[in-house]
């Protein structure tokens, strides 16, 4: 099976921008989660319902509180939203952050080889139907 | 109740996170963050992959510090949280956190919506855990006093920030090259 030289597939700052961009995806996420929260319910009542504590949503929603799958999926299901992830791959016409900065270098990302599967950033967050 | 950081506050227009230098940006000086960030990526992320998941995962948050969307939810009454993170006064260091492969870091800034710029990274830092809680907040001190120190020292030439409104080379997010 052929393997891809990762170190060939972006340059440095192409990998650092796409990790700042999942990092931004992630907080986004969250940060809808949150507001979501916080528009039908208060922490107490979502700690009933999961039966955890008042503490244990609030650490959720500080924003470096690193979650397990689980303790996302029971929050997110809690207030009855889907987390819908799109994985693709990362491409030449895809938002990234920092690429229009004054002083940044110039990134020519790598051609779109078929060995890539495609994975990408976590998604949509939608509401149930 | 306690002050809240910027950080947490909705920008109209996002702020402005630059990295104090060690002198004026016409003397092409140092960057301490930046020198910072290097040499804590070099020891604890050695593999190059680590290292440009853990650049991109600082600069993502700082992002979204400058937009103020970060969220702190504030504590109810009776319960134990530390949702804002201001460090020392006078002046003001206040931090933001991360947990990168169970390791958690520090940026120690300024902030101040009436100067230019808005924020002012100072020091970045992995916080040393071991020890007695006291051992802790002691190493804890001791960074806030060099962010402190780092502060006094570059204020007279504006933290090395040479622009009024809009980004430098030593604000966040650019020039990445410089950091791998």
């Amino acid at each position: 099976m052929a393997s891809l030289n990762l170190e060939d597939l972006h340059t440095p700052e192409q990998y650092v921008r796409l990790a700042a961009t999942l990092e931004s995806d992630w907080l986004k996420l969250k940060h809808d989660l949150v507001q979501r929260r916080k528009q039908i319910t208060d922490p107490a009542h979502l700690a009933a319902f999961l039966g955890i504590t008042v503490q244990e949503v609030l650490d959720f929603e500080q924003y470096d509180y690193d979650p397990t799958q689980s303790q996302l999926n029971e929050y997110a299901m809690a207030l009855g939203v889907r987390i819908r992830p799109d994985a693709h791959e990362f491409g030449n016409a895809e938002p990234i952050l920092f690429n229009d900065n004054e002083h940044a270098a110039d990134i020519a990302v790598s051609s779109i080889d078929p060995l890539v599967s495609q994975f990408n950033p976590l998604g949509n967050l939608v509401q149930n139907d | 109740m306690a002050e809240q950081s910027v950080c947490f506050q909705l920008a109209e227009r996002p702020r402005l996170f630059h990295c104090c230098t060690s002198a004026a940006a016409s003397a092409h000086p140092n960057c301490y963050v930046k020198d910072d960030l290097k040499r804590v990526a070099a020891a604890d992320f050695p593999a190059a992959g680590a290292k440009y998941y853990m650049l991109g995962t600082v600069l993502g948050l700082i992002r979204h510090a400058e937009r103020g969307d970060l969220d702190a939810t504030n504590p109810i009454q009776g319960q134990i949280s530390d949702p804002v993170h201001k460090i020392v006064s006078q002046p003001d260091i206040w931090e933001l956190r991360w947990r990168i492969r169970g390791n958690p870091y520090r940026l120690y800034y300024s902030e101040d919506l009436s100067k230019r710029p808005d924020f002012v990274g100072l020091s970045f830092v992995r916080k040393q855990i071991d020890g007695t809680p006291e051992e802790v907040r002691l190493r804890q001190n001791q960074d806030a006093a060099e962010a402190q120190d780092r502060y006094r020292y570059a204020e007279h030439f504006q933290w090395g920030h040479d622009t009024n409104n809009r980004r430098c080379e030593y604000c966040f997010g650019d020039s990445i090259s410089d950091l791998v």
